[in-house]
This record gives C-alpha cells, sequence and structure tokens, in this order.
C-alpha cells in the first residue's frame, strides 16, 4: 500500500532524472525480485499457507481418519444421524451418522485429487503445443490453431453433461475429460509468451551465435514460462472443483458413496431445512480451497509480472 | 479479410459435423435408448417397446443406423424428436432466444459492474478499495455459482413466508396470468439468472481491466499527459479508459459464448425455458436428435463468437492484418 | 491490519448470509398463525357474487411438475407429465370410483354387461355428451380412436395393455360399444376398457404421429380447454367447459408451472406461487406448519410407488431360497421406514400395497420380521458358517462378496443400499455398494442378470392383475426370472373368476401374495406415502385413497390472492 505508492512516485520521478539505476539498489534475478515482491503480499500468503495446509489434510488422510478422528468415513451409525456439531462429532454428521469431518477430509482427497490430474494432464499438453507452435512457427502454428479452433468449437458443459449421462465418470475420467479441453487456455497463454520471448534480443543474439533449438527453448524461453505454469495450474485446480461440483448438482460426476466435496456439497441441498450444517461445511471446503487457491495464484501472477517491476 | 472468414468457415463447419456425428456415434453405442425407460412402466409391455423399436429404426445394427443419420444430417435435416416427433430444428429455435437472451443479459450485467470495478482497482492498486475487491470477487468466484444461485431462491422465499415481500421472482419467464407481453415483468425474472451467471463473466472482466489498465498506466502517453499538467481525471478518461477498453471488445465474444453454454445450469436452477435445459432433458431421455441438434447450435455460436472476435480485434488494432 | 479485518468481515458477513438462508422458518416456534393474508397490502378481491348456498366459481390452479410433457396426443404417450396434462383436456370412459374403489363409467355409463359365455362386454355411453366444439361425443369416435391405436403406422406406445384384453371394439349403435375379449370371462377387461377417445371428425385426415393438433388440440372434452403451452416453462388449460360430463367445473382453470427442481419447487410454495407442493420428509414438518399450508398425508390405492431389493438369482447363492429368506430377517424395514422416510411409509411384505383392494393382510403372510440372531442361524443350518474373523462363507469356504447396486441420483435408493450394505454386514456378509447410471441399470436389470442385489421400485397398477407379466414364467416384466408353476395357475384362475366379483378374485391373489412372498425373490421393503401441501386458498375435498383432487370439477377456490 504505502510502500507501492511511494515506489510509483520515486520511480516517475527518478526516470524523467534518469537515476532509476543509481536508486534501485542491487541487482536481483527474476526469482529473487519475484519472491521479495510475493513475501509483501499478505493475502496471497495466508492464500498459499491455507492451501497447503488443506493438501496436508487431504495426503494425510488415512493417518487422520485413524488417529484423529477415529472414524471411518463409511461406518454408518443410524442412531446418530443428523447431528450437530459437538465434541463428538466436530463437524456433525450426516444423513446416515457417518463422521462429516471425516468425510470432509476424504472427499478432498478426491476433489483435489481432479484438480491436480486435471492441471497435470492439460498442462502437459498445452504447454508442450505451446511451446512447439510459439517457437517453430508455421505450418504446426497453423495446425495448432486449426485443433484449437476445432476443439473450442465444442461447448464445456453441454458436453460433459452428455458424455457423463452414457459413461460412468470416476474421478480419473472427469479429469481427464476436463483436460481434453482444458489445455487449450494453457496452449494459448504460452504460445502467446514464447512468441514475444522469441522477439528479445538475447534469444535472438542466441540463435546468432549457433545455440540449438532444444538449448534456447529450455535455457531461456522455459523458466519464463515456468512462471506463468505456476499461475495456470493454481486456477486450473480451481477451476476443475468448481466444474464438478456443477456436475455433481446436474447429476453427472463421481457417484456417491463415495465422497467428493461437490456431490456431497449438492446432496446436502436436501437437507437444509433438517441440518444446515451439512451444506456448510462442504461448501466452506470449497470456497475456502478456491479463495485460498485464487489468492496464492493471484499474487504469483502480481508477483511475477514484468509490467509491475520497478 | 472476406478471404480470412470464408477460410475460417470453411474450416469448421465439416469440423461441426464431425463433431456432431462423433456425439451420435457415442449415444446410440452407450446401452439402452430413448424407449428402454418404457419397459418400468406396467402398461407398457417388451413387445409394445420392440414394436416402436423397429418402427424407429432402433433396432437396426449401429453402423447402419450410423450411417443413415450421418446421411440426413449432411443433407442438413436433423430428425425429428423420438417423443414429440416435431422437428428437431423447430423444438431448438422455440427456445434459442431464451437462451440468448440470457447471455447478452449476463454480458451486459459483466461489462457494467466488471469494467468499473476493474478500472478503479487498476487506478488504484494496492489501496484497501483494490483489496476488498480482490477479495470480494475471490470469494465470489469460490462458492460454486449454482450452489449460490439456490441458496438466493431459498433466501426469497423465506424471506417472503416471514415478512409477505417477494423481493424478486425466483423461477420461470413471465409472471402466470399474465396476459402479452410485459417487459418490466419479463426483466425482472431476467435478472437474477442474469446475475448469477454473469458473476463469473464480470470476475473475469474486472480482472483483465485491472491488468489493462496497470499495463496502460505505465505507458508513455500516459506520464505525457501527467507532465502536461491535465487532470486526472482527463487522464483517466481520455487516455486510459480508451485504451485499456480495446481489448475489452475482443474478449466479449469469447465471453459471451462461454456464458451461453454455461447457462444450463442456472436455467434448470431457474425455470428458464431455454436451449440449455432442452439439451439436458433430451439427454437425460436419450432423445439424440434433440441433443445432438442444441450441440451443434452452440457449436456454431461458439464459432461465430470467434470469429466476431477475431475480426473486432483486427479492426481495432491497425496493426493486425489478415492474409 | 486493515486487510485482516476487511478479511474477517467478509467471513462473517458470508457466514451469516449462510445460516441465515439455512435457519429454520419461525414457524417452528408454536406462534399462532394469521387468520387471514399476510400483512402486505394484497388486495383481497371479494369472493364472486354467488347464490347464498352455492359453490365459489373461479379461480386458477396452480400445480407444479417435475417434467414438461411431451405431447397431448395420448395415443403416442405415456410419461406421467403428458398423462397428467392429457387429463385436463380428455374425458375418460371410466374412472375408480374413490370409495368402492370399482371401475365406474364416465363418459360410460354405470357399468358394462356382458354376454352369457362372457366373451362380449358392453358398455353405454351417456347421451347429450358434445365436444367443445358443439359436436356430439358418439361410438365412432371410440371406435376411430381404437383403429387408430390397433394402427401398425401410428407409434402408439401403450397398445398390448388393451389388445392382451380385449381384440376388437365395434359399435352397436351411436350409443352403444361392444368390446369383444380375448379370453371370455377376463376380469381385467373391464380396468382396461377406457381406451383414450380422440374426436374422429379433427382427427381422422391427420396423422396421429405428427400433426399440429397434438401440441394445440382445440377441440376437447375435458375438464378444461387448451389455453397455452409454453415449453419447460407453464402448460394452461382454460377456461372450463361448460359441457364437461360430470359438470362445469367450478375452476376456472389449471396450470402446471415446470419447475425441475425440488428446493426451488418448495420455494415457490412458499412465496405461494404454486398452489400444491410434494416435499421430502425431510421437509414435511417444516411445510406443513406454514401459515396458509394444508397438509394431506395418504397412502395412494393406485399407483402405490413401493421399493424392493430384487436379486440376480444367476448367482448360485442368491438362487438358494433360504439365503434370501435369511437376508429379507436380516433387513430392518421399520429403521429403513424411520430413518429414510421418517417414519412416513409402511412395510410391504409382498407383491401387492396394502392399499390395493386385492392385497393380503398383513398377518396372513410371512413377515420375516427384523431378527439378526435368527438370520445369522439360518445361514448356519444351511451350511453358511461364519469364518473366524466374522466373514460368512458360502458352502464351498470363500467368503461371500456380493454387489448392491442402486441407480445414481437416487436418494432414496441409496439410502436403501448403504443401510442394507450395514445389515448385512452384521450377519456376516460383505457387500460392495455401487451406483449406476439409470440405462446401463436397467440393461442390467432386464437383460444381463448381472447384479447380485438391485433396489428398485414399482408403482402399483390399478388392478392386481397387471402385475402377471412380473412374476409368471417367461413372462416380459419378469426381469427376476421367477418361475412358480403354482403361481402361474392362480394368476390365470384369477383372471377369470366367474361373476368377477372383487371379493372372490382376492381369494386368489391372496394366495398369489403368500407363495410369492414364501419364496422370497424380493426384500420387500416399504411403500411411500404421498407429502402433499395445498395452499389453503384451494378448497379440496374430503381425503381418501385417490388424494383430494379427485372430483377435479368439484375443486374450488376459496378466496383470491392477487400479487
Amino acid at each position: 500500500m504505502a510502500t507501492a505508492t511511494a515506489a510509483r512516485t520515486r520511480s516517475s520521478a527518478s526516470q524523467t532524472l534518469g537515476q532509476e539505476f543509481a536508486l534501485r539498489g542491487p541487482a536481483r534475478s527474476f526469482w529473487q525480485d519475484s519472491w521479495a515482491r510475493f513475501r509483501r503480499d499478505r493475502l496471497a500468503i495466508m492464500g498459499g499457507v491455507i492451501f497447503l495446509f488443506l493438501c496436508l489434510l487431504a495426503i494425510f488422510a488415512p493417518l487422520l481418519s485413524a488417529y484423529f478422528t477415529h472414524y471411518d468415513p463409511n461406518q454408518i451409525n443410524l442412531k446418530e444421524n443428523y447431528a450437530l456439531p459437538s465434541a463428538k462429532h466436530w463437524f456433525g454428521t450426516d444423513e446416515y451418522g457417518r463422521d462429516s469431518l471425516t468425510r470432509i477430509i476424504y472427499a478432498g482427497r478426491i476433489s483435489l485429487s481432479i484438480g491436480f490430474l486435471y492441471a497435470l494432464v492439460s498442462l502437459t499438453i498445452g504447454v508442450v503445443l505451446g511451446l512447439a507452435a510459439g517457437y517453430y512457427g508455421r505450418w504446426f502454428d497453423d495446425l495448432l490453431q486449426a485443433i484449437v479452433n476445432i476443439f473450442a468449437a465444442i461447448p464445456l458443459l453441454p458436453l460433459l453433461i452428455i458424455v457423463g449421462s452414457l459413461v460412468k465418470l470416476g474421478w480419473v475420467q472427469l479429469a481427464l475429460l476436463l483436460s481434453a479441453f482444458g489445455w487449450i487456455g494453457a496452449s494459448r497463454q504460452v504460445r502467446g509468451l514464447v512468441l514475444s520471448i522469441k522477439q528479445r534480443d538475447y534469444v535472438w543474439a542466441a540463435r546468432t551465435v549457433g545455440a540449438a533449438d532444444g538449448r534456447i527453448m529450455f535455457q531461456h524461453i522455459l523458466p519464463n514460462v515456468f512462471s506463468i505454469i505456476l499461475v495456470i495450474v493454481g486456477f486450473d485446480v480451481a477451476g476443475a472443483i468448481l466444474t464438478e461440483s456443477g456436475l455433481s448438482f446436474l447429476g453427472f460426476g463421481v457417484q456417491p458413496p463415495t465422497a467428493t466435496w461437490g456431490n456431497m456439497l449438492s446432496n446436502s441441498l436436501s437437507y437444509t431445512t433438517k441440518d444446515p450444517w451439512l451444506v456448510f461445511f462442504p461448501g466452506l471446503a470449497i470456497s475456502l480451497t478456491v479463495l485460498s487457491v485464487f489468492l496464492l495464484a493471484d499474487g504469483l501472477r502480481d508477483a511475477m509480472d514484468p509490467r509491475l517491476r520497478q | 479479410m472476406t478471404r480470412y472468414l470464408v477460410r475460417r468457415l470453411l474450416q469448421t463447419i465439416p469440423v461441426l459435423f464431425v463433431i456432431s456425428i462423433m456425439q451420435f456415434g457415442l449415444f446410440i453405442s452407450a446401452p439402452g435408448g430413448p424407449l428402454k425407460a418404457y419397459l418400468m412402466d406396467p402398461n407398457i409391455s417388451k413387445e409394445d417397446v420392440a414394436r416402436l423399436e423397429h418402427q424407429y429404426g432402433l433396432d437396426q445394427p449401429v453402423p447402419i443406423q450410423y450411417l443413415n443419420w450421418m446421411g440426413n444430417i449432411l443433407r442438413g435435416d436433423f430428425g425429428r424428436s423420438y417423443f414429440t416427433h416435431r422437428p428437431v430444428m423447430e423444438s431448438i429455435f422455440e427456445r434459442l432466444p431464451a437462451t440468448v437472451e440470457l447471455g447478452l443479459a449476463a454480458t451486459l450485467i459483466s461489462y457494467l459492474i466488471g469494467i468499473p470495478l476493474g478500472v478503479y482497482a487498476g487506478l488504484h492498486r494496492g489501496g484497501t478499495i483494490d483489496h476488498l475487491i480482490r477479495f470480494f470477487t475471490s470469494i465470489l468466484n469460490a462458492v460454486p455459482h449454482w450452489w449460490l444461485g439456490l441458496i438466493i431462491i431459498i433466501l426469497i422465499a423465506n424471506f417472503k413466508v416471514r415478512t409477505g415481500i417477494q423481493i424478486l421472482p425466483i423461477a420461470g419467464i413471465k409472471t402466470l396470468g399474465k396476459e402479452g407481453f410485459d417487459l418490466i415483468d419479463y426483466l425482472r425474472h431476467l435478472i437474477l439468472p442474469a446475475l448469477m451467471l454473469g458473476t463469473g463473466g464480470w470476475v473475469t472482466f474486472g480482472r483483465y481491466m485491472r491488468s489493462e489498465t496497470l499495463e496502460v498506466l505505465g505507458q508513455d502517453y500516459v506520464r505525457t499527459a501527467r507532465a502536461k499538467g491535465l487532470a486526472e481525471r482527463v487522464v483517466t478518461f481520455r487516455h486510459v479508459l480508451r485504451n485499456a477498453l480495446i481489448p475489452v471488445v475482443t474478449i466479449s465474444a469469447g465471453i459471451f459464448v462461454g456464458l451461453v453454454s454455461g447457462a444450463v445450469i442456472y436455467e434448470n436452477i431457474f425455470s428458464w425455458p431455454g436451449m440449455g435445459r432442452l439439451l439436458f432433458d433430451a439427454t437425460l431421455k436419450k432423445d439424440y436428435p434433440i441433443a445432438i441438434g442444441v450441440l451443434f447450435i452452440f457449436s456454431i455460436l461458439a464459432v461465430l463468437g470467434r470469429l466476431v472476435s477475431d475480426i473486432t480485434y483486427g479492426w481495432v488494432d491497425p496493426r493486425i492484418r489478415y492474409d | 491490519m486493515r486487510k485482516t479485518l476487511t478479511m474477517a468481515l467478509g467471513l462473517v458477513v458470508i457466514l451469516s448470509l449462510v445460516l441465515a438462508a439455512c435457519g429454520p422458518a419461525p414457524t417452528s416456534t408454536p406462534v399462532p398463525p394469521p387468520t387471514t393474508v399476510p400483512a402486505t397490502a394484497v388486495p383481497t378481491k371479494p369472493p364472486a357474487p354467488t347464490p347464498t348456498t352455492g359453490p365459489v366459481r373461479g379461480g386458477m390452479y396452480i400445480d407444479a411438475s417435475f417434467a414438461d410433457a411431451v405431447s397431448l396426443q395420448p395415443l403416442i404417450t405415456n410419461d406421467s407429465a403428458s398423462s397428467n396434462y392429457q387429463g385436463l383436456v380428455w374425458a375418460p370412459l371410466t374412472r375408480i370410483d374413490p370409495k368402492t374403489l370399482d371401475i365406474v363409467g364416465v363418459m360410460y355409463e354405470g357399468s358394462p354387461t356382458f354376454s352369457a359365455d362372457g366373451s362380449k362386454m358392453t358398455w353405454k355411453l351417456r347421451q347429450g355428451l358434445k365436444w367443445s366444439d358443439g359436436k356430439p361425443i358418439t361410438s365412432a369416435d371410440i371406435v376411430f380412436s381404437w383403429q387408430k391405436l390397433i394402427d401398425e403406422k401410428v407409434k402408439v406406445l401403450v397398445r398390448s395393455f388393451y389388445t392382451n384384453a380385449y381384440s376388437d371394439i365395434k359399435a352397436i349403435d351411436d350409443y352403444t360399444v361392444e368390446y369383444t375379449l380375448k379370453t371370455a370371462g377376463y376380469c381385467p377387461a373391464v380396468n382396461n376398457s377406457a381406451i383414450p377417445v380422440l374426436p374422429k371428425h379433427i382427427f381422422e385426415n391427420l396423422d396421429i404421429n405428427q400433426n399440429d393438433v397434438n401440441m394445440k388440440p382445440t377441440v376437447t372434452s375435458g375438464y378444461f380447454q387448451f389455453k397455452e403451452w409454453t415449453k419447460d416453462d407453464h402448460f394452461t388449460a382454460s377456461p372450463a367447459y361448460a359441457g364437461f360430463v360430470r359438470g362445469q367445473p367450478l375452476l376456472d382453470g389449471y396450470t402446471y408451472r415446470i419447475v425441475k427442481d425440488n428446493t426451488v419447487q418448495t420455494a415457490l410454495f412458499k412465496t405461494q406461487e404454486v398452489d400444491v407442493a410434494y416435499p421430502d420428509p425431510v421437509d414435511w414438518d417444516e411445510m406443513s406448519k406454514l401459515p396458509f399450508a394444508n397438509p394431506v398425508a395418504y397412502y395412494s390405492a393406485v399407483g402405490a410407488p413401493w421399493t424392493y431389493i430384487g436379486y440376480g438369482m444367476r448367482n448360485p447363492l442368491l438362487a438358494d431360497k433360504v439365503v434370501r429368506q435369511a437376508i429379507s430377517t436380516a433387513i430392518n424395514k421399520q429403521e429403513m421406514i424411520d430413518k429414510i422416510r421418517l417414519g412416513h411409509a409402511k412395510p410391504i411384505y409382498s407383491i401387492l400395497p396394502s392399499s390395493s383392494w386385492a392385497a393380503a393382510d398383513v398377518k396372513d403372510l410371512p413377515q420375516f420380521s427384523f431378527d439378526p440372531a435368527k438370520a445369522k442361524k439360518m445361514l448356519d443350518d444351511a451350511g453358511y458358517k461364519l469364518s473366524a474373523d466374522g466373514k460368512r462363507l458360502d458352502k464351498s469356504g470363500k467368503p461371500i462378496k456380493l454387489g448392491l447396486y442402486f441407480n445414481a441420483g437416487n436418494k432414496q435408493r441409496e439410502q436403501i443400499a448403504v443401510i442394507a450394505q450395514q445389515y448385512l454386514k452384521d450377519i456376516g456378509i460383505e457387500t460392495t455398494v455401487e451406483a449406476v447410471e439409470w440405462n446401463a441399470y436397467l440393461d442390467r436389470v432386464m437383460n444381463k442378470h448381472d447384479m447380485d442385489m438391485y433396489v428398485l421400485g414399482w408403482t402399483g397398477g390399478g388392478d392386481p392383475s397387471s402385475t402377471k407379466p412380473l412374476w409368471t414364467t417367461g413372462q416380459s416384466q419378469n426381469y427376476s426370472e421367477y418361475s412358480n408353476a403354482e403361481v402361474d395357475k392362480l394368476y390365470v384362475q384369477a383372471e377369470t373368476v366367474p361373476g368377477c366379483k372383487q371379493a372372490d378374485r382376492k381369494a386368489v391373489y391372496v394366495k398369489i401374495q403368500q407363495l410369492i412372498a414364501e419364496d422370497a425373490p424380493y426384500v420387500f421393503l416399504y411403500t411411500n406415502e404421498n407429502l402433499n401441501v395445498y395452499n389453503k386458498r384451494v378448497g379440496v375435498l374430503p381425503a381418501t385413497g385417490l388424494g383430494v383432487m379427485y372430483d377435479l370439477e368439484k375443486v374450488s377456490i376459496t378466496a383470491q390472492v392477487t400479487k
């Protein structure tokens, strides 16, 4: 806040004086610079911490259920159904008497797995294609454009509905199906970045000197691409979780009794009057995850945005 | 320019056919069919269903059905619904306006909210308002929108029970019993679904405007304007806004198309009688001709949207030339 | 820090929004409900001027439907939405009397007469009935409709229901119709005599499969005339038809509003934009206590939905009757009813729900009452022992593992499966619960027969003879592949009881129910109670097994609520 405004005025003043380099201080690498900016962004840090915490919960779900909550996520107990949050059940129980906290943790495994798998696959495809198209250009680029046009013409949600009604979608299939369309955005951004980097002096210089294509791509282009990859991963994970919840609401998506945050949320809608806590916790889980990821990714993007470097 | 357009169109139309055909293949190879569900009806026997399947040609081997259907499609005949027997395109065009209107309204709302917010956040980067805007838009995008829509419906209903006041209609396209077309009534019904649908849109616009504004602010001509001594307001409107708005035009078409296909969920929740619901019902019932017809129309809209996007991009940015 | 504060504020706002939305309505506290329309100045029209003791005429009744109809052409549809709309505009030939549950004529008069050898059934059509354009309704319309029903070119959905009962319908004179029965003395023929009746002068030159009248019929015979149909939004039948066979309805019109989601339907009832809601048991209490709500709960005498767990009896384990009986004994039906339906269901022990006229007394049926100890003993005695670690072993010593399936999206069936899994675990049988997409589900139930145990339901038909295709050897709806020669004989006997009196036929059906219950081809679970809430402004009829809207012409709106 105060520091940013000060920096702005300082830089415009210094630039007109032509003495910006003298005022700036020791030179820093791209990563050091980005990290320094990131550290100052409290929202982003908080987002990162929360997201990390949720991922850890998901990873250690079986340990947590054995030693911490002492409940099995599928163990029903009809006498204690619809229980309100209490010392015995921190998040209460659902319509079968299953412990909600344990279920939320296990559901997180699936929801986060969907998010990460989706991000992994769509980024792999998108980055590879985007890199190649941006770097090699010409017919390869045209081919990519044609493919992108085809996929972009297919409306995602209607297609998901149609496929979901025909084929049983486990979480893996769902993630893969989503990534069949998700790679487009990544490839576009990567391609754009590669194109702009290609014009820069040091790449041009490297080529003049005779450096191999692969070397150029690895040494110069990839590190820059990597920065936007981080950001895209964040938005992808969040987007996949939200899409999965929408599909569960419509009835297609991972089916109970396997729990995901999405199907827990849509399932709970029948119980808004009987037990609103069933609605609250999955909603909180999704929102917290998506929010923390957004803040993290936003912060990363701001931190690495070259235009904001002062 | 025209050559570019023609080339793009030539590229995509056959692709759309291919997609439709792939979809049909998916449909008929999956178990069941439009008539199988009737077997659970005590008044309908296996013989009845078998007879009808024969009449519809559904008992023929899959490749034959495929070829028959593909032949019709290539002639532009999308067939008739297995249930209503009405031509597919007739049913779709009945619902198309509602969906398009919803999409347009949502896009408009995205503009009206997203652009001012984004510009403001960009101009005051780092300020409290910027953080508040970032925070609230993040929260709004973090909650599943369909869930938010349902919660709002429940809120409005509970509010009416407690106080007797109904803030907004929660379902349908018009109040029942009203004759003719009443614009105010229509708009009141349109607001909630358009707002919910547009939420994703205005967050995207907001972010985009914010980063565009920031980029423009760093440009030389802005510094020059400030150095000249122009009032901040003039700088904002004359230079910053005008230039930052340019790219908005290009992503609008994309946003509109995304909203139209995302309308399915909101048409379900708010009982809006559009194409999305038609698709949803047809898919559940295995009414293939209708489902594929709707998918095709969505795809055409998507293609048109991107074409418009590309054209306007070239038009507003003189640096782009089409070869 | 400012940022943290604003964040905290934001979170608090959202939290309170969510909790407020989900909070119980204030009517859960005992506040006396207001006796008049709620306080915002909603003007109430004074009731229409009526004679001192007359019924109130006028008003539009608004119903909610989960789906939109396909068409108003009865010959080519049978989905419930289409049947509902059609029921408003087309008058039926017969109906079920709400009190006696007998078939009585509507457009037909009284009861039919039979020829001496029982092969012909004759109905008399009421004289003076007219279509809404003034043309008389005669036997020519009925014969025309029959000919279209059996026409091979017409894509008729419900045909064998009629053609199994009779082979021909012909007109003896303008007001006498004679049916030729396929089997002489076939009792259900009366039940199946109400074919849909179309106006001959309108449809004779049209292709029944596709024509504009199917969507917009202007010449009708039913309670109300067709007014408008906005697809997926609403359907309105109005005004009331003065020439309706049972007398001009009191209501002005009947509208169906199409609302897909149960949450939204509930909300619409609360805003009083629809006059009726069909709440789930979890919402029943809250909805019943709304100040303007009139709750009606009843067990349907016709079309009662009941749920069961079926077996894939190709699995040799499940072909063993003792195993099935033990499983039935291990399942606590009452607890399922209490937890899943919150008490709003009745246990069922055989193939007919208790509200059917042919249902056997519960005390006459084998009940397999909940007794896990007994179930374990049954299995032990039959040679299925428990292993050391509590797993039930089959006769070759392998632990038993069964698949338990339900159709994806059906919440009730999911609950049955998950809870049944626990009961089976308690007697040592391990199961995996899995959701299957509906069409694949049907395919596996009807064709593949590869699901060990599956949760499904039937809706009771009008006449018990409609259960024949389910339980007789090799018949079209016998998905369990059940075969019992005695049951086959009894079914034929029940259909041809001389005199066709309900009491006589019932005796035969009771024997059938006992035999099938003993064989336990299903785990018979429960019948759902119908839960409806009506807006108090609707003057509904006294409740019977057919609900409170059965004589629709007598339903009225007692207070006008304008918006």
